[in-house]
């Protein structure tokens, strides 16, 4: 189970920008609802710490792909969320377009020859 | 979500892994953008409490789950420097040396030197009239100064900055009092220190860690509003075509 769980979080590592940059394609988030967000449409088989999310935001933010402002919430608590920037948009694309090729490839690769 | 009204318990055990947090990025990672990614995480800590206790389980179940899906802090913390590209120091002695007691230690002993030195050349030089007022003045402003810039830059929770200058004063009081002078001027010297220095430290650390966290936030805000009016100005294709002809000019 652990060996299951390690193979996961290598595999996840590199592309965990890729699953923000989607995520906020629908529109802005906060931190909690991009993981929120990304358990929903994996129907929680991702496993991750949500910890995780917050380097890859603030590299992405500082890269220009996002852009964070800061809000209140009800409770009076500070709260940043974070939206696509046209860069991010264009990141995006492009991420996806190798993140595209590379499963074709992979998939090539181990699918049993004839 | 929003109705969710964290116990006072709640809030303290988020307040120490803040705290845990924090103590790995002192010195790595700037005042604001630690303060900033803590609001983050404490607001990603606090809705996923709201989560669990809204599922049906009792706060303290609630609070064990947010913590494990969030992460160890530690391991969080140096996550994040690595993430960032900050190289975190992988030995005991060089995480001590950059740790915020070292850096407290320093800000507090250089004052303290300088007004023993001052004590020292008073004694021995009687003559020297700019020599007394000198040193009162530094006796007086050395813990003010010390203390604040402890307050202001070293820690984020100011009641850790009083403990912390109340521990470094009373040290550097004995080792200047009684080390340097075994005499009674030593046992002068180390009474008035602890006496003047203590209380004095005390209150600047307490006083600029208190402004730091009140007004640090204050301005961020400022900051962010600014932007989005900026960013309302202008929209942002605007802007990347507008810089994009600049930089063909």
């Amino acid at each position: 189970m652990d060996d299951h769980a390690e193979i996961e979080r290598e595999l996840l590592r590199g592309n965990v920008p890729l699953l923000i940059l989607a995520t906020l394609r629908d529109g802005p988030m906060h931190g909690y609802a991009i993981a929120k967000e990304i358990n929903r449409r994996t129907g929680n088989s991702l496993r991750f710490k949500q910890g995780s999310l917050y380097p890859v935001l603030t590299t992405l933010e500082n890269n220009g792909h996002l852009a964070g402002d800061w809000t209140f919430t009800g409770n009076g608590r500070p709260r940043k969320e974070y939206s696509l920037t046209p860069l991010g948009r264009i990141h995006l694309a492009e991420r996806l377009s190798i993140w595209e090729k590379f499963c074709a490839a992979v998939q090539f690769v181990i699918q049993p020859s004839h | 979500m929003g109705e969710y009204q964290p116990s006072a318990i709640a809030e303290r055990a988020i307040g120490e892994y803040a705290d845990r947090v924090i103590h790995q990025w002192v010195g790595r990672l700037s005042y604001s953008e630690r303060q900033a990614i803590l609001d983050e995480v404490r607001d990603h800590l606090f809705e996923l409490m709201a989560e669990a206790v809204e599922s049906g389980v009792s706060e303290d179940e609630a609070l064990a789950t947010t913590l494990t899906e969030f992460g160890d802090p530690v391991d969080f913390a140096q996550g994040y420097l690595e993430g960032r590209g900050v190289k975190y120091p992988d030995t005991k002695v060089k995480r001590f040396l950059t740790s915020s007691f070292v850096r407290a230690y320093l800000y507090f002993i250089v004052p303290g030197i300088v007004c023993v030195n001052l004590f020292q050349a008073m004694a021995l030089d009687r003559r020297l009239d700019w020599i007394l007022p000198a040193t009162v003045a530094l006796t007086i402003l050395g813990p003010l100064v010390a203390g604040f810039i402890t307050g202001w830059s070293i820690e984020d929770r100011f009641l850790r900055c009083v403990r912390q200058a109340v521990f470094l004063t009373t040290f550097v009081s004995l080792v200047s009092g009684l080390l340097l002078w075994p005499k009674i001027e030593g046992l002068v010297l180390a009474a008035t220190m602890i006496g003047l220095w203590l209380p004095l430290g005390c209150l600047a650390a307490a006083g600029g860690a208190y402004l730091r966290q009140t007004y640090a936030w204050k301005l961020r805000k400022e900051r962010s509003q600014r932007r989005v009016e900026e960013e309302a100005a202008e929209t942002r294709p605007d802007r990347h075509f507008v810089s994009a002809i600049r930089e063909a000019l």
